[in-house]
Formats: C-alpha cells, structure tokens, sequence
C-alpha cells in the first residue's frame, strides 16, 4: 500500500485544525485546497503524506492517462470524450485517490508535461508528454516548502488551478488535458511568504504550532519512538481508525450534494466577508462549501453556525490585507460578532470551541493501539 | 481589459463570451507559452516527411475570427505582452524565425484580465485597449454577495435554477446580432465629437486613440440599444469605460499641489473652469477620419447648421463634461477606499527579470548556441534538422530524424532578481536623542513598505565602539527586523572605518553566495567617525579613504543622515559621495510615499 510506512494520520496528536481542513478538501474538492503554515516539526508534511493511507478510491475512465472522472463529460479529455461520443459510454475503474508531490526542482517541462523527444525522434510525428500536472487530475498535489518554488512553476500551478485544466503551449506542443487537484502548500513561514496570487488560489489556510504542553510533547515523542520501533507494525496497528476515516469520507461525500446551502448559510457568509473586506467573491463561496463539508463530515443534515464558525477562520486568515510588516494573526471574533446577528445561536457556541490545540479543555487522552 | 480584485468574476466573464456570441470561440493563451507557439513556427511534422518549409500552427491563427484570452496578464513577460497586443492591433502576424518568413491574419479580440487594478502594464501597451473595465465588489452589498454566492453554488452542483440563466444569455445574443446589423447606420453628431474631443483635452488623454475609443463605443453602445444615433449618455458611457486608464489628470490626486490651475483641477468644481476652452479641435477631424466619415452627422457642406449645432450643443455638452468628470471623481475615491491605505510590495514593485546564465528558470526563446556545452533546446533542434530529413535519409542512417552538430539550439532562459537590503546602522548615543531611533525604524519601514517583494531578504548590522553586529543575517523574514530594532543597543562612538571593513568582509563572500541577488547597502549614520583602524589617523580621512576603495559588485550603497540639530555636519554626505552612492535626510522619508524614489 502507498505511504504504508508513513507515520498514520489518525495517530498525529492534536493539530486538530490542519487536520480538519484537510478532511475538508477530501469531502469537497472544489474547496480549493489548504495552505499550511508552520515551524519545522509539526508534523505538518507527515499529515499531508500520511493521506494516502486512508483517501478514499474513486472512478475513473479504464485505461486513461489522466485519470479522468466518468461522471463530468464537460472535464474529460479530448482521447475520453472522443472514445465517449463513438461508444456512448465509458468503460470505468476504480483507482486510489493519491498524493502526488511536486518536488521543489522540478522543471517546468516535467510539470506541465513537453514534447515525447523519443517518439519525435524515432517516428518524425510529434506527441505530447504527460507531465505532474496529469499525474495530478483527480488526486491531491502536494508542494513542500511552497514559498521556495520557483516563480515561473507557480505561473504552471496557478493556471492549472484557476481553470481545472492545463493548457500546454511549449516546445512545440499545443495540448490540453484536465488538471483537477487539490493543491496542498507547506510552508515555514521564516523563509519568507507567498505570492499574492497564488495565496488567493488557496480554499484553507491554517497556521500549526508546536506543542508546548509537557504530556502532550511526551505522547508524541512515545508514539513516534514505537513507530519507528516497527513501522508497518504500526501503522498495521491502525488499519482499524484509518478505516474508519475512510468510511466516514465516503458517507460525507454522499451526503454532500443533499445538505442545503439555505439563504442563512449564504447570508453569513456575505456578511462574515464584508466584516472582513473581501474583495472578491471567492471567500464567501469557499466559506459555504468548506461549512457544507464540515457538516457532512459530522453527518449533519444542514450547515449550522458552528459549522460557519468552524470554517471562517480557516478560509479568511490568508485573505485579509496586511501591511508588509504587520506581524498581527487573524483576529477571530469578528466571525463570532456577525453571526451573533442571527437567531437560533446555540447555547454551546462559543468561539473557543474552534479547535487549535492550545485553548482546548485538557481532555486529551492517547486512544489505545491495537495489535 | 478586465481589472480587478480576485474573485470578482473576471474569468468568468472571459470564459462566458461564446454564450452571448456564439460561434466565436475562446482561445486561451497560458502563462507557459513560449514565443513560437504564439505567433507560429514550422511545422514540424510536415518539414520532416516532405522536407518543405511550411508554417505550422499558433496560437494567434486560431484566434484568428475568435476571441483570444490572456488570463493575469501582468504576469506575463513585457516583451512577449507588447507584442502580442501590437499583433492584435495589426490584425496581422509576421513572422521571422526558424527558416519561416510569413505572414497571417488575426483578426481577433483580444481579452486579457489582471489581478490587481494598482498595478498597469505601462501607458503604451495600456493605451492600445479601447476598454478598461474595473471589476468591484460593492462591500456594503450583502445581497447581491449572497446572490453571488448563491449562483455559483447552484452552478456547481449542477442544479437546475442555473440552466435557466441560459436562455437569457441566448436573448443577449440575439440583441448583439441584431446591434451588429445595425452598427454601420448609426450615426454620431459632430456636437458630440467635441464633447469626446474636449473630455479627452480635459483628462489629459494623450494621442487620439482615447478619443476614437470612445466615440466608437458611444456608437456601439447606440447600436446595442437599438437606436440610430448615440446620445449623450452612450458618450458618458463610453468615456467612462474608454478613457479610465487613459487620463493623466486626476482632479482629486492633484489636491495636494499648490498650482492646482495648470494641472485642470478646481477646488469650486472640478474640472469645470475649461468648458469654454477651445482645445481638443484637431481632435476631431482624427475621429472621424477613423470611423465611418459618412457616420458622423452634419459632416456635408451645410456650414451653417453645422455652427448651429455646435452652439445648440453646447449647453448639453457641458453637461456631459461634468458628468464624466464627476464619475471619475468617484472612481479615484473607490480606488483609494478599496486599497484602504495598504500598498503592498509585490502590488507596486515590477517583476525584474533577467537572462539566466544557470539552467534554472522560464525556458523563453531557443537561438544558436553562444558556448561549448550548451541548455540544448530539443523541440527547436528536430525543428531546425526537420527540413533536412529527406536529404539525410538519403546518404543513409535508420533513425527517423537525423540530427546533425548545426542543428543544435540552446534554450534561453530567464529568471527573477530577488533584492537585498542590507541595512548598517549607526548606533553611537545620539541616536537616543529627540527619539530618533523610532524615525530610523519608520524610515526603514517606509523604505521597505513600497519595494519589498515577497522573496527578497532585509538584514541588519549594528556598529558602535563598544561591538559591531550582524543582527540579522539577510533574511526572507522580514518581520524579525521590527523586533532588532526595537531592541538594539545604544554605545559610545562611531568607528566607521572598522564597520565598512565588517560591511565589506560580511558582504562580499554574500554576493558571491547570491549572484542573483540585487543588493542595497543602506547605512544609517550621524556622522564622524570617532575611532580609527590605524592608530593616530584621523578617523574621518580614514573612513573616506576606506569608503573610496571598497567595490562590492552587485552592490549599491544609500546614506541616510540622522543628524539633527548640534550634531549635524557634513560627514555623512562626504561619505555617500565616497561611496559613489545616494544620499537621503532622515525627516525626508518617514512615509511610505516619500521613499519611493530612493532605490532607483
């Protein structure tokens, strides 16, 4: 299995946050992905990677390149939609849902894919060649150390984002193929920040911290010393929990389309945007999507304003303006003062039930490892 | 042009085009393009199996009787931009490279969007849209947000009420194909050319492209209506969105300037002093020799009536003036609201670009290789052997493409250029006094506020008698320079000729380290050196001479005097011209504005 010898997901103490918004992403990929910011060590890379241990499969065109998804006909590939419009239907697999990583000095060629040399070579025609970008169709992209990635192959992500589509034209390529992914950012924020316009093309942000509890440090030393011992004893250990997960992904996903986004939900989030000054509309509708997924994961029917109050901070700390060297964080109860306008807040609302690790109530306790 | 905020629709409207037009399509241009695609090249396949030279396809032959779309087009390099738009203006593409010598049309629209509407591609290439639009959400609008939002997600799932925006896109296509047939009969007074002629004079538009724009938009805008003739409000219109990014006049930015008179503006009323200005007359005779001359109504030999209507119009035209100079007004408050004192770095500062001697960077172009062992161009070498083919198979070899050492092309790369600034302070006492170690770090902020970009590095060294420091190594985190500063040191005197030493000794291996790297040396300083390196000189001779020979490449160096009041002297300002660099006041360049200039 991918990633088995990969510290498991479920077993990351705390971090709570990240790890919701990454969930997020599975449930609803149109939320557009999550960047996360944080020190070295906190377990920010082994959440991302360890995803594959547990992302759901799904279908995709038999025998295809890219991957393609059957059920959009508008988002498959021109060699898909010509097999589609000559047989009127697809021939379908199932595939895992994977973590492709873009690795820092990737060329530009390798990421949006370039001319087949060899094939040129030997036949004289030409022949486009796939690059990371079509490994990506489908899958989750992850980029390490996002702000140290060169700006010209932030050009290739940020088009590929905006549209869900790569469009080569390069060495004398002229192709086009569907790049659907889920972008996923780590970044320490000592080596400086992103570009502005690719921070915009993130759904989520969330900023880690390290742990500074005593009990808490220890528990993640113990559990990292016992999967080092055995890793794929370990990890075997959680097959259960990973499981689990999987399940839980699958019933939100199938939920997703039935939970309502109602005039309320939209309307808190209007009004959650124009607190915060949001120059476009993109934060509005992630808020919505990302608060419609946050109740599907919980199996909830209907969006609540916990759900809002769940999301906001993690859609709007990237967006707001700062001046260059405003080193203030994202102030949160501003969300908790607009949706205070609208009735039928619960009596357990409160914006300290958000979820970083460090203002919870200590009810933290290791769950027991099966073998 | 679309210009605006992320997020407000701007590629929406681009992609959404062939709805309310069909039968155009939408030919996209991506960041990635390289300069053969886009105006063509040979083609390749062809060149190989017959060996004649033939253009091949590009971007611009499809986009040919079709929109062409350019998505954040301040990200794309200037050249490549320049040319391309000057294509489109063309209408015609010529092309020069690779055994190719041809020429095509393409006549296209060209719709290009752009993420930030502060930042522009310069005047030129600016000049050459008839239309600027700018997207913007109004942030007291909660329920066209929620409309939005509301739309958006209905599309997304797929949900029927989103169908039915469809037929309303279809009547909108009808009403475009109706407007197109009538376009050639609608007609514009000769009233209104004066009108544009003098909004035109009035806003400082430069050259008559403004003008032309907007006289035929005010005529399209009539024929979209329906109606024969444009009135005043398509001129309005059309003013509005032809000559925003236009005009060099701003009536409220010029506020702060005492000879508001030359510059047009009027405390009392805006722009209104210059109605009876007769200016702007030779404009016209332009706009009319550039659309239908037969469009312009009272164009024939009646003089006579043709005075009359201009002395009609001219109540009204005044009207017009105002009108549109009160909605630029409004504009300009919008822009400043919208950016809600914020400038950021990256928003203001250019992309440098540079040739890049590694192999890193954006592969832009492929030529003849300069040296030995070149960054060989693949896709533009089996180009440059495809023509040669049928002649090489027939001496032999089995490969179907045989290359040969002439064909080989190298890429040319290019790359960004990422900035230092490294800031030495002089921390001897005097800084305590009168505060002014909080105008050094408001200085410092306002230097930094405008030019910073995102990847570029800030460091510090500190000197007095009692230590000299490197406090912070350059580094991309900015945000650690406040707290440095905050809680630097104060000591006795000022041993300049050691710190330039340290500058020197620290500086030189770092440009080594960072060939990319522009550097700024900013030192911070009151004045004399107190203590020399050699002992019995006199310290400030020493210093000079120190400064006279240090070279650091890639370096520049900026002085700025601290000194006020008793500790004033001329020093430092004999330092900076040692040092071949620049030299700043302090109390000259506390906010962000005043610094603007100080890099270049």
């Amino acid at each position: 299995m991918e990633g088995s010898t990969v510290f498991p997901f479920t077993r990351i103490v705390k971090q709570d946050r990240m790890k919701r918004a990454l969930l997020l992403n599975v449930v609803d990929p149109g939320i557009g992905g999550v960047l996360i910011k944080g020190e070295k060590g906190t377990a920010k890379s082994t959440a991302v990677r360890s995803m594959a241990q547990f992302l759901p499969a799904r279908d995709a065109v038999k025998g295809c390149v890219y991957h393609c998804d059957p059920h959009y006909p508008q988002r498959l590939c021109a060699d898909c939609l010509g097999k589609l419009t000559k047989a009127g239907k697809l021939e379908t697999e199932t595939v895992p849902m994977r973590v492709v990583e873009l690795p820092l000095n990737a060329t530009e060629d390798r990421v949006s894919g370039t001319l087949d040399l060899e094939y040129v070579l030997k036949t004289g025609e030409k022949k486009f060649e796939p690059g990371v970008l079509s490994s990506a169709n489908g899958n989750i992209l992850y980029v390490d150390e996002i702000n140290l990635l060169d700006d010209h192959i932030i050009d290739l992500l940020l088009d590929s984002a905006a549209m869900g589509v790569n469009y080569v034209e390069r060495e004398g390529v002229s192709f086009s193929h569907p790049a659907r992914f889920v972008l996923v950012g780590t970044m320490n924020p000592e080596e400086g920040s992103l570009r502005p316009q690719l921070l915009d093309r993130f759904g989520l942000s969330v900023e880690v911290e390290g742990e500074e509890e005593i009990s808490t440090r220890m528990e993640v030393v113990r559990r990292r010393i016992e999967f080092e011992n055995d890793p794929e004893g370990y990890v075997a250990g959680c097959r259960e929990e990973l499981e689990g997960l999987t399940e839980k992904i699958v019933s939100a996903r199938s939920m997703l389309r039935s939970i309502p986004a109602d005039d309320t939900a939209v309307e808190m989030a209007a009004t959650i945007s124009m607190k915060y000054r949001m120059e476009g509309h993109r934060a509005d509708i992630t808020m919505i999507r990302a608060a419609r997924a946050n109740a599907a994961l919980d199996g909830k029917a209907a969006i609540s304003k916990q759900d809002m109050l769940d999301v906001a901070p993690l859609v709007l700390a990237h967006r707001v303006k700062k001046r260059p060297f405003d080193k203030s964080t994202f102030d949160e109860s501003g969300v908790f003062e607009c949706l205070k306008k609208f009735r039928g807040l619960r009596a357990s609302l409160s914006p300290q039930s958000t979820g970083t690790g460090r203002r919870r109530p200590p009810c933290f306790a290791p769950p027991p490892i099966r073998r | 042009m679309v210009r605006g905020a992320s997020g407000t629709a701007k590629t929406v409207l681009a992609r959404a085009m062939p709805g309310v037009d069909p039968g155009r399509e939408v030919v996209n241009v991506p960041l990635n393009v390289t300069e053969e695609m886009l105006f063509g090249t040979i083609d390749l396949e062809k060149a190989i199996s017959t060996g004649r030279v033939e253009m091949g396809d590009s971007l611009l032959k499809r986009a040919n009787g079709n929109y062409l779309y350019v998505d954040d087009a301040d990200l794309f390099d200037n050249r490549l931009f320049t040319s391309l738009v000057d294509c489109v203006m063309e209408g015609r593409v010529l092309v020069e490279r690779e055994n190719i010598s041809a020429s095509y049309a393409s006549d296209t629209t060209l719709i290009a969007s752009m993420s930030s509407s502060r930042r522009t591609l310069g005047s030129r290439t600016m000049d050459c849209f008839d239309i600027v639009a700018t997207m913007r959400r109004d942030p007291d609008d909660i329920a066209g947000g929620t409309e939005v939002a509301r739309r958006n997600l209905d599309f997304a799932d797929g949900l029927p009420a989103s169908y039915a925006f469809a037929e309303e896109d279809a009547k909108l296509a009808e009403k475009v194909a109706k407007a197109r047939e009538l376009l050639p009969q609608v007609k514009i007074s000769k009233a209104r050319l004066k009108t544009i002629a003098q909004i035109c004079k009035l806003l400082g538009v430069k050259g008559a492209r403004g003008a032309i724009s907007t006289a035929r938009v005010a005529v399209t805008l009539a024929a979209l209506d329906g109606r024969g003739r444009a009135s005043d409000a398509d001129v309005e219109y059309a003013a509005l969105l032809c000559l925003d990014h236009r005009r060099t006049i701003r009536p409220r930015a010029e506020k702060k300037k005492p000879v508001a008179l030359e510059t047009g503006y009027n405390p009392l009323g805006g722009i209104k002093r210059f109605f009876h200005d007769d200016r702007g007359q030779n404009l016209e005779g332009s706009i009319r020799a550039s659309i239908n001359a037969e469009a312009v109504e009272g164009s024939g030999g009646d003089l006579s009536a043709l005075r009359e209507d201009i002395l009609a119009g001219d109540g009204m035209t005044e009207g017009v003036v105002v009108k549109v100079g009160e909605a630029f007004e409004a504009i300009d408050l919008l822009e400043s609201e919208d950016s809600n004192g914020v400038l950021d770095g990256d928003d203001v500062a250019k992309r440098r670009f540079v040739e890049s001697g590694d192999r890193k960077g954006k592969y832009i172009k492929a030529r003849i290789p300069e040296s030995g062992c070149p960054d060989v161009a693949f896709d533009a070498t089996v180009r440059a052997a495809a023509p040669y083919q049928r002649s090489r198979h027939a001496t032999g070899g089995n490969m179907a493409v045989i290359l040969e050492k002439q064909d080989v092309r190298e890429k040319v790369r290019q790359k960004n250029v990422s900035t230092t600034f490294f800031f030495v302070l002089d921390t001897s006492g005097s800084l305590l006094i009168r505060n002014r170690i909080s105008k050094v770090k408001a200085a410092m902020k306002a230097m930094l506020e405008t030019h910073y970009v995102k990847r570029d590095r800030v460091g510090l060294m500190t000197f007095n008698e009692k230590s000299i420091d490197v406090l912070l190594a350059p580094t991309r985190a900015v945000e650690q320079l406040e707290s440095m500063v905050d809680g630097i040191e104060v000591g006795p005197g000022t041993p300049m000729s050691e710190a330039l030493t340290k500058v020197y000794e620290y500086m030189r291996p770092y440009v080594t380290k960072h060939p990319d790297e522009k550097c700024h040396i900013v030192l911070v300083t009151d004045g004399k050196g107190t203590k020399p390196l050699e002992p019995g000189r006199d310290p400030i001779e020493e210093s000079l001479e120190i400064a006279r020979d240090i070279y650091i490449p890639n370096c520049d160096w900026i002085v700025i005097d601290t000194g006020l009041g008793f500790t004033k002297n001329d020093a430092p300002k004999e330092m900076a011209e040692a040092l071949r660099g620049r030299f700043f006041l302090l109390d000259d360049i506390e906010k962000a504005e005043d610094a603007k200039g100080i890099w270049d």
